[in-house]
């Protein structure tokens, strides 16, 4: 019975098993009159530091089907930082503003990672791309948007 | 200890790793102190552990590689099984042999077993018997997955099987067989017919000390709106308890109340308020009234990349406790900073006794050229903005270069584009570090400007790059 003596101590500490990645995938925002602040995590849980580069994009659905385009003039996102160096293992906290002036709005962050640069051959990135909804009501937000 | 070592001779590679993690650490939840390191080898993976525990030197190694298709573990390897309320867990200091696939993963060990030993900052083992084992997860349909193991160590033997049902709705765990030598059985329904409502029973073993704790609950919630109605009894052999409260989420605050009742016992008031002064800081405040006493007790957090602090009460349900009311408010406080791959961590665990055991523990990186840096800690979004393009000598985009801006580094995206936002409008000097680049090759700059302005709407910033 000794060794199971650790089961409870164990799962304090438990590792996270989030994937390489961002999170969350895809949220729904309510705005006000003010612009809504929110925030996304940008993992590395590999053995080596990163650098990601975020880019915003605007999504767009027109007869159902949806378009990721530049941003348009009537969207405000504003991202706390575009590239993030990463250390292994760890989390990055990137905050949020945005603001439609017209809703329901969408729009696309997509995260870029890169390994360390070489002089010489390719370099290899991962690119990942998570999306937000902004409407005046959070429920049924995407739905609603995305039967535009 | 001797077969540690001559794994350690036999399985030690003769290259310098890629990455090197180094950690330290001391607990009074586990009684010990000490370290490990783990070397990432681009075939393998070796971990040294070596500390002290209750006045005890203790010692551990393992080394992990692929042959063919399978993972293979010399040395220590903590083989676990999932079951529900948490996991079943011990060592094997010998050989393990696994192999993952889509739907089935599967072990088997074969060596001395016994108690594991394992703490964030340090894995080793005390296996005084020989055994054996054997593991194999089945996902046997989309819903549905299978699995089961049988360990023998020593005289004791294990054999557990269980399942998992998961949809949407319907989550829905099991497993029966033999723990040691005796007859061991745990379950988990939990059913959200609706996005508002959810509904939970359990049986659970929790294990401590040598002593199985069995512990029986039935839950249910129901949401409307910004408000939450909870309510839960549990039982165990030393006792039982129910709880019935509500949450409430409005504008700034999170607030709630539980009512907490334990039959002998004085009933207990349990409140708390917490106030999200912004996106980083929170304010708590929790009072407890039981027994025509009243008691009140601050907290209050902070999270940014850099620090995180977490000071509160959490409200547990204790089987072990004799004599007094099973419910119990405990102090929680975890804190963790990071700088640059620097990693410390200290932090409260409760033990099913109540008493309250701390641990902190760092970890740290090694690397060549692979060296992470990073800026100043960025807490806002700022006001103020720098934009710009990164472009070559023909003018097109260059994706993957970097600008200095003091401290800061900016990356260019896809369209060659950069922005760094600012709280204050000021002028930064630029730098241009080719080093530092993502994008392959070697690089010059053809030109840049000298300085850049942060501006509500600033003008955009061009610089034009070649490569060598």
């Amino acid at each position: 019975m000794k060794y199971l003596a650790a089961i409870l101590l164990l799962a304090a500490f438990a590792p996270c098993g989030h994937p390489q990645g961002i999170s969350p995938l895809i949220s729904e925002l309510k705005q006000g009159k003010k612009e809504v602040k929110t925030e996304m995590q940008v993992i590395n849980a590999s053995i080596h530091p990163l650098t990601a580069v975020l880019e915003v994009h605007a999504i767009h659905f027109k007869n159902g089907k949806g378009s990721v385009d530049p941003l348009t003039s009537d969207m405000h996102i504003q991202l706390s930082e575009t590239t993030v160096k990463i250390p292994p293992q760890q989390t990055r906290t990137i905050l949020i503003n945005a603001k439609c002036d017209q809703l329901p709005c969408a729009f696309a962050v997509q995260s870029t990672f890169s390994g360390a640069r070489t002089n010489v051959g390719a370099s290899i990135k991962i690119s990942i791309g998570n999306s937000w909804y902004v409407c005046s009501k959070e429920k049924d937000c995407r739905a609603n948007f995305q039967k535009q | 200890m001797k077969l540690v070592f001559i794994f350690a001779i036999i399985f030690a590679p003769a290259a310098y790793p890629q990455a090197v993690q180094v950690s330290l650490g001391t607990s009074t939840l586990y009684s010990a102190t000490g370290g490990e390191a783990t070397a990432y080898f681009a075939n393998q993976t070796d971990l040294f552990s070596v500390g002290v525990e209750n006045g005890k030197f203790i010692a551990g190694f393992s080394n992990r590689f692929k042959y063919e298709d399978y993972d293979v573990i010399a040395g220590d390897s903590p083989f676990s099984l999932s079951a529900p309320g948490g996991g079943l867990g011990f060592i094997s200091r010998g050989i393990t042999i696994g192999k993952k696939s889509d739907r089935r993963t599967f072990s088997i060990f074969l060596g001395a077993t016994g108690g594991i030993y394992s703490a964030p900052y340090l894995t080793t083992a005390n296996t005084p018997h020989f055994g054996a084992g054997f593991k194999l997860k089945q996902q046997l349909t989309k819903n549905w997955d299978f699995q089961t193991a049988t360990i023998l160590d020593g005289s004791l033997k294990t054999f557990i099987a269980g399942a998992n049902y998961t949809t949407q709705k319907l989550n829905l765990q099991g497993a029966a067989g033999l723990l040691e030598n005796k007859p061991y059985y745990a379950g988990i329904l939990d059913y959200r017919p609706v996005r508002f409502v959810d509904a939970t029973a359990a049986h659970t073993t929790y294990v401590f000390k040598g002593q199985q704790i069995n512990v029986n609950s039935l839950g249910g919630s129901v949401t409307a709106g910004a408000v939450n109605f909870h309510s839960s009894v549990f039982e165990s052999a030393n006792s039982s308890g129910q709880d019935a409260g509500v949450g409430v989420h409005a504008w700034i605050l999170d607030g709630g109340s539980d009512f907490l009742h334990s039959a002998g016992f004085p009933n207990t008031i349990f409140s708390h308020v917490t106030e999200h002064v912004s996106r980083r800081v929170m304010l708590s405040q929790f009072i407890t009234m039981s027994n025509g006493r009243t008691t009140i007790a601050y907290g209050g957090g902070y999270i940014s990349n850099a620090l995180s602090i977490d000071v509160g009460y959490s409200t547990y349900f204790m089987p072990l406790f004799v004599g007094r009311s099973p419910f119990t408010q405990a102090l929680t406080i975890n804190v963790g900073i990071h700088v640059g791959s620097l990693s410390l961590h200290t932090g409260t665990n409760i033990l099913p006794t109540g008493q309250i055991r701390w641990s902190a523990y760092g970890n740290d990186w090694a690397y060549g050229p692979l060296a992470s840096s990073r800026g100043p800690e960025v807490t806002s979004v700022g006001k103020y903005s720098i934009r710009g393009t990164v472009v070559n000598a023909q003018g097109e985009p260059v994706d993957g270069a970097c600008i200095q801006l003091a401290k800061n580094i900016t990356c260019t995206d896809s369209e060659g584009a950069f922005e760094m936002r600012e709280s204050k409008a000021r002028s930064f000097p630029v730098a241009v570090p080719v080093e530092q680049f993502l994008a392959p090759g070697e690089w010059e700059v053809v030109s840049a400007p000298a300085t850049v302005q942060a501006e509500i709407d600033p003008q955009v910033v061009k610089i034009i790059v070649r490569r060598k």
